[in-house]
């Protein structure tokens, strides 16, 4: 079988993980793969868990990651990193997260409490000795806007990992799906994260 | 980029799609010229998409007022001679079952396809079921894509075999079809020649008398015959088997893929032969026959319950054939949920005897890190109104019945009131059922005030007739009606207190509160959420009401996030609040009582708020004890 790529990402409602995800699935058709996605959306907006599967390679069965499959987890939220990690990610994969939490409404209210970003990371670390923390939030409000942390984190993804598909695909597809104020936001933002992915691994 | 795709005329192209957007394609392909839907997971952006095109290429597009209403629509369209769609979740067909228990009698004239979006594993419905047995108990064909590529060249097929048995055939997508991207080839746009007009015909007078409902259920038993031989001929049911294997994998949607790759994992390909199943009613039964003949067993891949598996062993008994059917069937108490990769690996492991098939999940220096994972349970968005309105009721219900209350809940974003910290909802069950569930509650003589919640749709769509069984029977509680406008949980689709229709025409905007008074409500009273002392003092006075009937509360305010989107739309400027830094004393009255995400405790346990989060509501203001929160001077 040919190498299928299992990608994962992963958030909260109103980051923007399905919008990500769409952005791989179009680059990777571009550039020559099938490809196949599926999401979990049940709670966009209302504070909820978001998760993309993206799979692309010359031949993909299933549009679900199996368990432990993943090569890639990008998590635009740290717990939804881990979350998807403990889950999908391989034993030599790579996760790209966010530093930058999203308290669950039951942390506000003092019923749970957020782990702490080192714990997440050293957990991590138990997984795979690829992992990367970032502020993707601040990067994307230097970018234009908060809301591109994911463009900031797949940008890194780029720079960091092996993962076969050129740059200007990225670029291509966020022009195609965003209006050109928030393509060029995005793409100012992938770029930012694209540098700083090509400085951690100098 | 959708948008083009949609409506390109470029045969042959590949383009990523959403299944329910390759469905929409497919309905466009087609010539579909009519199609209804109610808002639901997974398949509400069938008609959302279908909307944003519908001006283009002529076709009528209706956000139904419940799927009933939209599956006698759409079968009206199509005996008037116009190709139609009408899409609903697996919930919604049992609503509109018993139209489709009637129309299966009359059959239809042109193309005709429902859509059941099914969601194994229940991640945004109220339940779990397996639409496939409505498929068997109404006799109509009923096909099952396996990804979205091939959910659109079913969309045209089907609608073409529709026509030509003059029966709608139905089309279950599961959420992973619906919600998941592939890459679809675009085929030709037809356009039927369709002339409107009703052939009157005795099919269409569906009635017990004079045995005609008999005579019409014999010709669907005859018309069977028809049915079976396209099936086994359809395109989509797909069988690889060399002659050498000695088991074989038959499965069907998603699972399908779940099964080839466990098989290419565990290297079993080869040993064993597999039949994609496209069509779980009618099964085709010469394929079956011909697929186990020779095989020692078959294991059966599905989602939901062991409907293929059981009607599988039950063809086999038939004919005598001695392979052995494993699946779902064989667990006890029975597997639920969606069909998973380690379930697969885990039958192959059971049919081939290999017990050294290694799963992959088990990882316990992995899974060990679990007790971190906090839960991050649904929450009502920034700004809501529905938040005001149960943080006042909270209050109203505290100083006056304190633990002496019952709430029936609905279905909509209100129903996390049950979560914390307003735990307002004391049971859920569908669309509508909070009236009903209060009518029985208070005629049981139960010592609790009671009271229904729900929204302005779910009561256009289900709530009216409850709501006038308590007016009729005099049943006494409160009807706390939460009016945004909108669908909100879906997606802010328009519903009819709005005023605009799908394609945002204007519309006659259909209050609430005039339909209570219409059937005989003796109180009514509107308020507006965001003043809190309002929202109370309604709450109080419709506490105290005695009778005769219930009472009904509507508390009308737009949802926060159609709001915000119009605001954006028309380029107006929300105004934002802040925290008075030096007045906050970090009493957490408005995080731990009211809990809108926008408000955020710093390690000093004062407040700040998420600007980009807030909406301006205002409500918070109104809460906080030190008047530490105003609006943000622009």
């Amino acid at each position: 079988m040919s190498k299928v790529w299992n990608v994962i990402i992963a958030g909260v409602g109103g980051q923007g993980v399905v919008t990500i995800a769409r952005i791989l699935a179009e680059s990777a058709l571009a550039s020559g793969y099938r490809v196949k996605t599926t999401d979990i959306v049940g709670g966009a907006q209302r504070g909820g868990a978001v998760l993309s599967h993206v799979r692309f390679g010359d031949n993909v069965y299933s549009s679900i990651v199996p368990n432990g499959f993943a090569d890639i987890v990008v998590g635009i939220e740290p717990l939804e990193a881990l979350r998807s990690s403990i889950q999908y990610l391989r034993e030599d994969g790579m996760v790209i997260f966010n530093e930058k939490p999203v308290y669950p409404l039951t942390v506000q209210l003092k019923q749970q409490r957020y782990p702490q970003l080192a714990d997440i990371r050293s957990a991590l670390l138990t997984i795979t000795k690829n992992v990367f923390m970032l502020n993707a939030s601040e990067l994307a409000s230097l970018a234009g806007s908060r809301l591109a942390a994911g463009s900031v984190l797949l940008g890194f993804m780029k720079a960091v990992s092996d993962i076969p598909i050129p740059k200007h695909h990225f670029h291509a597809a966020m022009e195609g799906m965003f209006t050109e104020k928030v393509a060029k936001i995005n793409i100012q933002a992938f770029e930012v994260g694209f540098s700083k992915g090509l400085e951690a691994i100098r | 980029m959708l948008k083009n795709s949609l409506l390109s005329n470029e045969k042959g192209k590949r383009v990523i799609l959403s299944g329910n957007e390759a469905i929409v394609r497919g309905a466009i392909e087609a010539g579909v010229k009519f199609a209804t839907s109610y808002p639901g997971n997974p398949c509400t952006e069938i008609l959302d998409t279908l909307i944003s095109v519908s001006n283009e290429l002529g076709i009528y597009t209706e956000w139904s007022i419940n799927e009933m209403v939209g599956l006698e629509a759409a079968s009206a369209a199509s005996i008037a001679g116009l190709r139609s769609l009408v899409a609903m979740k697996h919930v919604g067909l049992n609503w509109a079952l018993d139209p489709l228990m009637c129309i299966n009698l009359s059959g239809i004239e042109a193309g005709m396809l429902v859509v059941v979006g099914d969601d194994p594993q229940s991640r945004a419905s109220q339940n779990e079921e397996d639409i496939r047995f409505l498929a068997s108990m109404s006799e109509l064909p009923m096909m099952e894509p396996s990804g979205p590529a091939e959910a659109k060249d079913m969309v045209v097929w089907s609608i073409e075999v529709s026509e030509r048995i003059k029966l709608p055939v139905l089309l279950r997508a599961t959420q992973r079809i619906s919600h998941g991207l592939e890459d679809v080839v675009l085929g030709e746009i037809v356009q039927p020649n369709a002339k409107v007009e009703f052939k009157r015909d005795e099919r269409y007078l569906v009635t017990g008398a004079g045995g005609r409902s008999v005579r019409l259920h014999e010709n669907l038993h005859k018309k069977q015959e028809l049915i079976e031989s396209i099936i086994e001929q359809s395109p989509f049911n797909k069988i690889v088997k060399h002659g050498e294997e000695k088991w074989g994998i038959i499965s069907a949607g998603m699972g399908y893929h779940i099964a080839v790759e466990a098989l290419e994992y565990c290297n079993m390909r080869e040993k064993f032969a597999t039949f994609k199943l496209a069509t779980p009613h009618p099964l085709p039964k010469k394929l079956l026959r011909n697929f186990c003949n020779d095989l020692e067993a078959v294991i059966v891949v599905e989602d939901v319950e062991p409907y293929l598996q059981t009607n599988i062993r039950a063809i086999l008994a038939e004919e005598g054939i001695s392979c052995r059917a494993y699946g779902r069937a064989d667990s006890n108490p029975r597997a639920v949920g969606e069909v998973t990769f380690d379930e697969v690996l885990s039958m192959i492991k059971r049919a081939s005897g290999n017990e050294q098939l290694f799963i992959k999940s088990e990882r316990p220096h992995v899974t060990k890190f679990k007790h971190m994972l906090i839960s991050r349970p649904l929450t009502m968005c920034s700004g809501c109104p529905h938040r005001a309105t149960f943080y006042a009721m909270k209050r109203a219900v505290n100083k006056t019945l304190k633990d002496k209350a019952l709430f029936c809940g609905d279905i909509g974003c209100y129903s996390f009131a049950s979560q914390p910290p307003f735990q307002l909802i004391d049971l859920k069950f569908s669309m509508g059922a909070s009236i009903g569930l209060a009518c029985g509650f208070a005629k049981s003589n139960i010592d609790n005030k009671v009271f229904a919640i729900i929204g302005d749709s779910t009561f256009f769509h289900a709530g009216i007739p409850a709501l006038i069984n308590a007016v009729y029977n005099d049943s006494r509680f409160i009807v706390v009606l939460l009016d945004n406008l909108v669908v909100g949980m879906t997606g802010q689709q328009p519903s009819p207190s709005l005023g605009l229709n799908a394609n945002r025409t204007e519309s006659v905007s259909i209050l609430p509160e005039g339909i209570a008074r219409a059937v005989g409500v003796k109180f009514v009273k509107t308020f507006n959420p965001l003043n809190l002392k309002e929202a109370e003092r309604a709450f109080e006075e419709a506490i105290g009401y005695q009778g005769p009937g219930p009472a009904v509360l509507v508390a009308r305010s737009p949802c926060a996030v159609y709001v915000t989107r119009e605001a954006k739309i028309k380029g107006e400027r929300l105004h934002k609040y802040a925290i008075l830094e030096d007045k906050c004393t970090g009493c957490g009255v408005c995080t731990q009582h009211f809990g809108c995400p926008a408000l955020v405790t710093k390690d000093d346990n004062k407040v700040w708020i998420e600007a980009e989060d807030c909406t301006g509501c205002g409500v918070c203001a109104q809460i906080c004890p030190y008047r530490a929160i105003v609006k943000e001077v622009s």
